[in-house]
């Protein structure tokens, strides 16, 4: 087996991404409702609603404290849903990756481009949200405009470890277990909805490595108007996973297609 | 003759399991060599090391001079692949689902739109190039993906079972078309069920069972090797069989067997069949011999799962 630095792959995988890009293109509208519209409606639901009880959290509103964590969830949300249930039809259902082996690309780079795209949707879903929350007033600080940036790595990790299930899937139900499991609770932990320094020490500790929780914070100062010289040590922590899940994905992606 | 693909010793094994028994073969440039064989003989993966889908576990394979342990990327730039299955991208139209498949060789949107234009006036699709792939027929579905495994000009062009399930008029305008790209220099590698077929496409072919090629050569001579130009069928019951065997014991012929029915293989058909009319007792049935009857008498009647 190859390490990390030298799996072979090439600019080829671009070709992957374009495909992904050109089918994505016809069925926008619905990819972007299924992932936009589930934490806006979280945002003003819970912000109003519980807004009215909580009043303001670190001297904040509460539709503001949950925002920047919702504006991230939304980018988890696009790239788990690319690489499970769209990779996996695309791998098992459709034959697409079979159909793409018979040109010049391999496995590696069949992967690299899924990942690569599931990040871009992950952008794009932050622009789209960018755009909605200031129209709604909800902008301050030209700071957020690097929350998609942020929401581009994140993508990046997301898809990488939701490739990594989907390579040694059996059928569609083994996702339930990932959304059920890893997910859900992963979204719970990260301090979207409340500050995690209120947990107790062991669970404090465990939302603290979650990947999750360190761009939530990144996005809150943003949204908030600061800039911290720790978010590259953040971003770095998330771009080391992201790669250690991605050749993870496309070793065992490459040795369930190729015999 | 130059030899395009070159095959020696090559194995594959699944695990424990032997599927391709060091086979030797070689299929000379031009033209069309077929893999014959009931499910399961090892004629899939084969045809899948080829275009570097299955991995070698011994033995050598050149394709064009190239290795495929080494160069999968350059070999596959030079095939064209139509796999079992169609694994067409269900979301694109007709002609979205070439000009991708054309970018995955590096050919761009705007330089493939010619190749695409005639290939698809070729497999007549140009009709429906706006039209989404599931709303297309099976032998429309077949014609695309033979029609994408043209697009970047290949030299070899894999064909896994390239006509089952489709209806007699798709099969025939099928042959057509790769009739008359074989003659423009193209070298085809097929595998097929359908014995018609194989006659009519192969210049050479090889017969396996259980991952070992069993025999190999040109349909006509294999049928005249192993059961002769004539086959007559004659509906029998109990011991009549021995009956007409000793009637016809002047005559060169073999037999065989099955349940209702007895089987001869001969030259001598027409004056096998004055004597077996003097029986006045049977009904039978004489054609020519095909590669069927060579394909059973090797493999056996034996159904395969």
């Amino acid at each position: 087996m190859n390490c990390s630095s030298q799996l072979p792959i090439s600019t080829l995988l671009l070709r992957v991404w374009k495909r992904n890009m050109k089918v994505w293109s016809k069925y926008i509208k619905e990819a972007l409702i299924g992932t936009v519209a589930d934490p806006l409606i979280f945002l003003f639901f819970l912000g109003y609603g519980m807004g009215q009880y909580i009043g303001a959290i670190d001297g904040i509103s509460y539709i503001q404290y949950i925002a920047p964590g919702l504006w991230m969830s939304s980018a988890m949300h696009a790239a788990c849903a690319e690489c499970t249930y769209g990779a996996y039809t695309r791998l098992s259902t459709l034959k697409t990756y079979d159909a793409m082996l018979a040109t010049p690309l391999n496995a590696y780079e069949i992967v690299a481009g899924d990942v690569l795209f599931a990040a871009t949707r992950s952008f794009v879903n932050c622009c789209v949200i960018l755009l909605i929350f200031a129209l709604f007033g909800l902008i301050h600080t030209p700071l957020v405009l690097f929350i998609p940036v942020v929401g581009f790595f994140i993508g990046l990790f997301f898809a990488g470890a939701a490739m990594s299930l989907t390579a040694i899937a059996r059928g569609y139900e083994f996702f339930v277990y990932f959304y059920s499991l890893i997910i859900t609770p992963m979204f719970m932990l990260s301090g979207i909805f409340f500050p995690i320094n209120k947990f107790p020490g062991w669970l404090e500790k465990i939302s603290f490595w979650i990947p999750l929780t360190q761009v939530v914070d990144v996005s809150r100062s943003l949204f908030l108007g600061s800039f911290k010289a720790i978010f590259f040590v953040k971003l770095l922590y998330i771009v080391i996973l992201a790669l250690i899940f991605f050749t993870l994905a496309a070793h065992l992606i490459h040795k369930r297609l190729i015999k | 003759m130059h030899h395009i693909i070159e095959a020696k010793g090559l194995t594959k094994n699944y695990g424990s399991f032997e599927a391709v028994k060091g086979i030797n073969f070689k299929i000379p440039q031009g033209s069309c060599f077929g893999f014959l064989g009931p499910n399961g003989a090892g004629k899939t993966t084969t045809m899948s090391m080829l275009y570097c889908y299955v991995t070698i576990t011994s033995g050598d394979l050149s394709i064009s001079g190239m290795n495929p342990k080494k160069d999968q990327r350059k070999i596959k730039e030079i095939l064209g692949v139509v796999p079992q299955e169609n694994n067409l991208d269900r979301d694109l139209s007709v002609y979205e689902n070439l000009a991708i498949y054309a970018q995955y060789f590096g050919i761009s949107y705007k330089k493939s739109k010619e190749k695409i234009y005639e290939l698809l006036d070729f497999f007549n699709l140009t009709q429906k190039k706006d039209v989404r792939i599931a709303h297309l027929s099976g032998g429309m579905k077949r014609r695309l993906v033979l029609a994408r495994a043209f697009l970047n000009d290949p030299q070899i062009i894999i064909l896994d079972e390239p006509t089952t399930g489709l209806d007699p008029q798709a099969r025939h305008l099928i042959w057509e078309r790769l009739e008359k790209l074989k003659a423009t220099g193209k070298t085809f590698v097929l595998t097929t069920h359908y014995m018609d077929e194989a006659a009519r496409l192969c210049d050479e072919l090889v017969l396996m069972d259980h991952g070992k090629i069993l025999e190999q050569g040109k349909p006509q001579d294999l049928i005249y090797k192993h059961i002769g130009k004539e086959t007559i069928e004659i509906k029998v019951e109990g011991d009549e069989s021995q009956k007409i065997m000793t009637h016809l014991k002047n005559f060169n012929f073999t037999s065989e067997k099955t349940g209702t029915r007895l089987f001869l293989y001969t030259n001598q058909g027409a004056q096998i069949l004055e004597k077996l009319i003097e029986l006045n007792d049977f009904e039978f049935s004489h054609r020519q011999s095909t590669l069927e009857d060579v394909f059973l008498k090797l493999t056996g009647r034996t159904l395969r799962e």
